[in-house]
């Protein structure tokens, strides 16, 4: 049949990839199609600043068959992922284990249009997880 | 002017917007005798029956980009460089065209013409490594070769012009028989014509849903005369559809029918002529849309943002005209009716997409796509349940008609050429009708049409951006099952024992 591109990424998401490795670096980042469509993109060494542990993470992000229509959500962490001042983050829940690993959700979404860069949102995720000061986080 | 040498047999055909045909016919017809060229830039799609040309981009070849040689013009081998590089770096068919002034109605390859497709379609296809073509105009006519990459020569059958009026133009030889008019189409026939009549007869049609509002769909499109149509809805009958989906019997909601068994028993028992595919599966899925690529029109009667998404890809990345449906009803948190909305948008590749109308909501479609595990994480930060919607026959009916309507009138060449087809909003609430009228955002992936990311015209180049489906229940796997069948009867028993019939006085 035509239109279904077997084993070929979208256009759009490629160009996504690409915008990401020129935002943080060719050797950060990797990405893979999954069965289901949609695209798993991960940036590696992610400093998160100290009030996180571990302090330097990777990031990963599941672009729906419909990127860049759709926003690229969720964003996935290490599950282990804690504040070291103990303070839970609301938005930052344990799935249980996604492409073979635990791993925690982050369900950060806001204003996406299908032209924003990807980098761009990448670094408005980290800039998120380095502002969480613990007054904005509460107690489990 | 020669015809074609080429058999018709396994045509290509094109399609173009209507502003881009208006554009180019313009540059191509200026007065006067003189020729004159352009070159197009197009998508291919070849969907199971027919290949198709999409055009994408019009080039016009200025007057200093001709060179005179032999005592005629030919366009220079810079213009035909840089037009081929443009192809190839977008992966498009490469298409030149040109004029033959005052031809009318007819169009053909002067013996000129063909020298020239003879001498230079071999080195461009060495260029562009796509496929090439050659178009020829007459003010109303069209002819054209093209050639791929280790096939035979093809002619171009005809090249669809797509706007509010959608028209065909071919080289004026072809035959169009009317056929034998069936009886029952007489009084619509008055109103358009016995060429109106077998251009219906002509169209393959997609429902995407047929549910409430699709399947009043399939039986207007059934009883105008449509010659094939497709059904496509993965859901089964339930009682709670009898009051809304035309056709649907107690029998079927007890025995869990498909919707599109029961459409396609519509159609047979209106024209059992009618040629119908029925898929079981749901048409937001990558497989199923792709099934749908080559069809005349689509019409979409599902609530999902998916299937919208779908559609509208279709309707962009094929060129390929889209009606939607809607009828929504909102209730207040004391259950009382606020507002009643129905809404039709059309989506023209030409015209606003339904991204840009806002027919897709982002966060719905996004929503649509997640996995259990994801959702529920969502839902931790307030998520809601599904809950069923009001619906009402009479309500799908209004959008239905209307969009049947505009389907009518475009392709049997009522609408005047440059209708508005913005969106219609009814509010029975208020008896007031409205237009939404929408524009193009800057660099819309499906409507900005030369956009560089933009999937207008693409055809098979890319691939759809959904998801995929898996294992496509096709009409075989969908029919019902014995083990349905005993569960229904059983069922049947014991309603008959919690409610026996009332004893009669006859008896």
């Amino acid at each position: 049949l035509p239109g279904l591109g077997a084993g070929m990424i979208h256009p759009r998401v490629s160009a996504a990839v690409a915008d990401l490795k020129a935002t943080f670096g060719r050797d950060q980042v990797t990405h893979s199609e999954l069965a289901d469509g949609s695209v798993w993109v991960t940036l590696e060494g992610v400093d998160l600043g100290e009030g996180w542990a571990p302090r330097v993470v990777a990031i990963s992000v599941k672009l729906a068959p419909t990127f860049p229509d759709t926003m690229p959500y969720p964003w996935y962490l290490p599950a282990a992922l804690c504040r070291v001042d103990g303070l839970v983050v609301d938005r930052l829940r344990p799935v249980g284990a996604v492409e073979g690993i635990d791993r925690a959700q982050l369900s950060l979404g806001g204003a996406w249009s299908p032209n924003d860069s990807l980098g761009a949102r990448v670094h408005g995720v980290i800039r998120w997880l380095r502002c969480q000061a613990p007054t904005q986080a509460k107690a489990s | 002017m020669r015809r074609s040498r080429l058999s018709g047999s396994s045509a290509w055909f094109a399609t173009i917007t209507r502003t881009d045909f208006e554009r180019l016919a313009q540059h191509l017809f200026q007065g006067g005798r003189e020729e004159h060229a352009a070159f197009l830039l197009a998508g291919v799609a070849r969907c199971g029956r027919g290949r198709r040309l999409l055009i994408r981009e019009v080039i016009p070849v200025a007057d200093s980009d001709f060179v005179a040689e032999a005592g005629c013009y030919r366009i220079a081998p810079r213009a035909t460089a840089r037009a081929a590089r443009r192809a190839h770096d977008l992966d498009l068919a490469l298409v030149w065209a040109h004029s033959h002034p005052g031809s009318g109605r007819h169009a053909g390859f002067s013996a000129q013409d063909m020298r020239t497709i003879a001498a230079s379609h071999p080195s461009l296809l060495d260029i562009t490594g796509t496929t090439v073509g050659a178009f020829v105009f007459g003010e109303n006519a069209v002819a054209g070769e093209v050639w791929t990459p280790g096939e035979a020569p093809a002619r171009l059958g005809a090249l669809r012009v797509l706007g509010s009026r959608v028209l065909d133009l071919d080289d004026g030889t072809a035959q169009h028989p009317i056929g034998n008019i069936d009886a029952r189409h007489s009084r619509q026939i008055l109103m358009f014509g016995d060429a109106g009549q077998a251009r219906l007869r002509s169209l393959k049609v997609a429902v995407v849903g047929v549910g409430g509002g699709g399947s009043l769909i399939v039986e207007q499109l059934a009883r105008l005369g449509v010659g094939e149509i497709w059904l496509i809805d993965f859901d089964r009958v339930s009682r709670s559809n009898l009051s809304r989906i035309v056709g649907s019997r107690a029998l079927d909601a007890l025995l869990h029918r498909r919707k599109v068994l029961v459409a396609r028993r519509l159609i047979r028992r209106i024209d059992p002529t009618i040629i119908v595919r029925a898929i079981a599966a749901s048409a937001s899925t990558a497989e199923v849309a792709a099934e749908l690529a080559h069809l005349d029109a689509l019409f979409v009667a599902t609530d999902t943002a998916l299937g919208r998404h779908a559609a509208n890809a279709l309707s962009y990345q094929y060129m390929i005209p889209a009606f939607q449906v809607g009828a929504k009803v909102q209730t207040g948190e004391d259950g009382q009716v606020s507002t009643i909305h129905t809404a039709v948008r059309i989506a023209m590749p030409g015209h606003p997409c339904w991204h840009c109308q806002g027919a897709i909501p982002a966060d719905l479609l996004h929503q649509e796509q997640l996995g259990e595990l994801e959702r529920n994480a969502q839902n931790y930060l307030g998520g809601g349940e599904d809950i069923a919607d009001p619906s009402v026959i009479s309500l799908n009916a209004i959008p239905v008609g209307v969009a049947v309507t505009d389907f009518l009138l475009m392709f049997c060449g009522l609408l005047p050429d440059n209708a508005d087809l913005s969106a219609r909003i009814w509010n029975p609430l208020e008896r007031r009708a409205a237009r939404r009228p929408s524009r193009r955002r800057p660099g819309c992936g499906w409507c900005d049409q030369t956009g560089p990311m933009s999937a207008f015209g693409r055809g098979d180049s890319w691939p759809l951006p959904l998801p995929p489906a898996g294992l496509v229940s096709r009409l075989t796997t969908c029919r019902t099952t014995a083990f349905e069948v005993l569960r229904a009867l059983r069922s049947a028993r014991q309603i008959r024992k919690r409610y026996p019939a009332p004893a009669t006085d006859s008896e």
